[in-house]
C-alpha cells in the first residue's frame, strides 16, 4: 500500500482520468448534432448559476467565520468581492452574445429554468459523489489485517 | 387562481423553503435547526408533488423526474449504508449477514436507473413527460453517468495513492467507474426505448458543458472566498508568537476534551 504525498504528476494523471470519459465522447462526436454555440451557452449558464448559488452558501458561512475569528467585517468584505467578481464576469460573458438564452421565451423564464437545471445537474453530480464516497468506505479493511 | 400565482405557491415557494432550511441549519439555535428541517421536509414534499398540482408549468417536469429516480436512489444509498455499517468497522450497526443484501440493493438500484433508459415497461418509473422524453431526464442521466465515470476513475487513482486500509477500494472504484463509462458508450451507440442514440450523445456533450461550467463556477467561488479568508488570516500572529493560554482558556479546552472522551456515544 502506498501512502505517498500527491505530486503534480499524480494530479495531472487524476485530471486526465477525470476528463477521459468526456474526451472519448468528443472523439465520437461526429455522430451527434451537438451545437457548439449552444454548448457554450450551457457552460456559461451552469458557470454563472453555480457561482451565484455557491457564493450565497459561502457568504452565509462567512458569518460563522466572522463570529469564531472575531472578524466582524469578513462577511461584508467577502460579499463585496463576490458581487464585484460576479458582476464583472457576467458583464464580460453577456456582452459577448447578448443574454444567455436557450430555448426559453423570456429572461425571467431563462433564469427560472437555470435554477431548475442547476438543481437537476447538482442532484446528478451529488449522487455520483455520494456513491463514490460510500463505495470507498464500504471497502474499508480491518486494522488487524496485515499489508 | 391565476396560473402563475399557483405555480409560484405550489412549486417555487416550496423550493424557496428548501433553500431557507439549508440556511437555518447554520444557526446555532437547535430550535431553529429543527424548524429548518421541518420546513425543508414540507418544501421537498410540496415540490415533489408539483407535477400533480401544477402540471401546466414546464418546471414541474423536474419534480416528476425527482419522483421517478427516488426508488433507485433510495435503493443505492440505503444499500451502501447497510453494506458500510455491517462491515468490519468499529461502529457496526447491522449484522454482517446483511452486507451482501446491502450490496445487492446498490446493484439493483443502479440497474433500475439504467433500465429506465432501456425499457419502457409499465413496471418501471417513467421517463416521459407530456408525451415526450422528460427534458430533465435528458440532463440528469447523461450528467449522472458522466460524473460517475469521471469521479470514480479519478477517485480510484487518488485513493490508491493516499489511502490506508483500502487496498480493494481503488479496484472497486475503477471497476464501477469503468462500468459507468461502458454504459455511457453503449448509450451513445445503441438506441434506448424512448431515446435515440444520437439524441443521447448530444445530451452527453451538453451535460459535459454543464459539468465543466458547474465545476468552474464552484472553483471560482472557492478561490474568491479563499482569498478573502487568507486576507484576514495573514494578519494574525503566527502560533509561536501567541501568548500562553490563560486559566479560562485551559478550562474551556479541558471541558471540550472531557466532553469528547469515552466514545460510548461517538460514531
Amino acid at each position: 500500500m502506498m501512502s505517498n504525498r500527491l505530486g503534480l504528476r499524480n494530479l495531472i494523471v487524476a485530471g486526465l482520468l477525470f476528463l477521459l470519459p468526456l474526451i472519448s465522447m468528443i472523439v465520437f462526436a461526429s455522430n451527434s448534432s451537438y451545437d457548439a454555440e449552444r454548448g457554450l451557452t450551457r457552460f456559461l449558464n451552469a458557470f454563472l448559476t453555480s457561482y451565484t448559488v455557491a457564493s450565497v452558501f459561502l457568504v452565509v458561512n462567512m458569518f460563522r467565520y466572522s463570529k469564531s475569528r472575531k472578524e466582524p467585517t469578513a462577511p461584508w468584505i467577502s460579499m463585496v468581492y463576490a458581487a464585484v467578481l460576479g458582476i464583472f464576469v457576467t458583464l464580460m460573458l453577456t456582452t459577448q452574445g447578448g443574454f444567455l438564452m436557450e430555448e426559453n421565451g423570456s429572461q425571467r423564464a431563462q433564469i427560472l429554468y437555470n435554477i431548475i437545471h442547476f438543481i437537476v445537474a447538482s442532484m446528478a453530480i451529488l449522487i455520483a459523489i455520494g456513491v463514490m464516497i460510500l463505495l470507498s468506505f464500504v471497502n474499508l479493511e480491518s486494522k488487524d489485517d496485515d499489508f | 387562481m391565476d396560473n402563475e400565482l399557483k405555480v409560484g405557491l405550489l412549486l417555487w415557494a416550496p423550493l424557496g423553503l428548501v433553500f431557507l432550511s439549508f440556511g437555518l441549519q447554520f444557526r446555532k439555535d437547535p430550535t431553529m435547526q429543527k424548524f429548518g428541517k421541518v420546513i425543508g421536509g414540507v418544501g421537498i414534499l410540496l415540490f415533489s408533488v408539483s407535477f400533480l398540482t401544477v402540471p401546466s408549468s414546464p418546471s414541474a417536469a423536474s419534480s416528476a423526474l425527482l419522483v421517478s429516480i427516488l426508488p433507485s436512489t433510495i435503493l443505492m444509498f440505503f444499500g451502501l449504508y447497510i453494506a458500510l455499517f455491517s462491515g468490519d468497522v468499529p461502529v457496526r450497526r447491522f449484522s454482517p449477514k446483511l452486507r451482501p443484501l446491502g450490496l445487492l440493493m446498490f446493484v439493483v438500484g443502479f440497474a433500475l436507473l439504467e433500465a429506465m433508459h432501456w425499457s419502457s415497461s409499465d413496471w418501471l418509473p417513467s421517463t416521459m413527460w407530456d408525451g415526450e422524453t422528460n427534458r430533465f431526464w435528458m440532463i440528469f442521466k447523461p450528467t449522472f453517468l458522466l460524473a460517475m465515470s469521471s469521479f470514480l476513475l479519478a477517485g480510484g487513482y487518488l485513493v490508491n495513492l493516499i489511502g490506508q486500509r483500502i487496498s480493494q477500494t481503488s479496484q472497486v472504484l475503477f471497476l464501477t467507474g469503468g462500468f459507468s463509462f461502458v454504459l455511457l458508450i453503449i448509450g451513445v451507440l445503441v438506441d434506448g426505448s424512448e431515446t435515440m442514440s444520437e439524441e443521447f450523445h448530444t445530451s452527453v456533450l451538453y451535460a459535459a458543458s454543464d459539468l465543466l461550467g458547474f465545476l468552474a463556477g464552484i472553483g471560482l467561488t472557492i478561490i474568491c472566498f479563499s482569498l478573502t479568508i487568507w486576507q484576514f488570516e495573514r494578519r494574525r500572529p503566527s502560533l509561536d508568537k501567541l501568548p500562553p493560554p490563560n486559566s479560562e482558556q485551559l478550562k474551556q479546552a479541558a471541558d471540550i476534551i472531557k466532553n469528547n472522551l469515552g466514545g460510548e456515544d461517538d460514531e
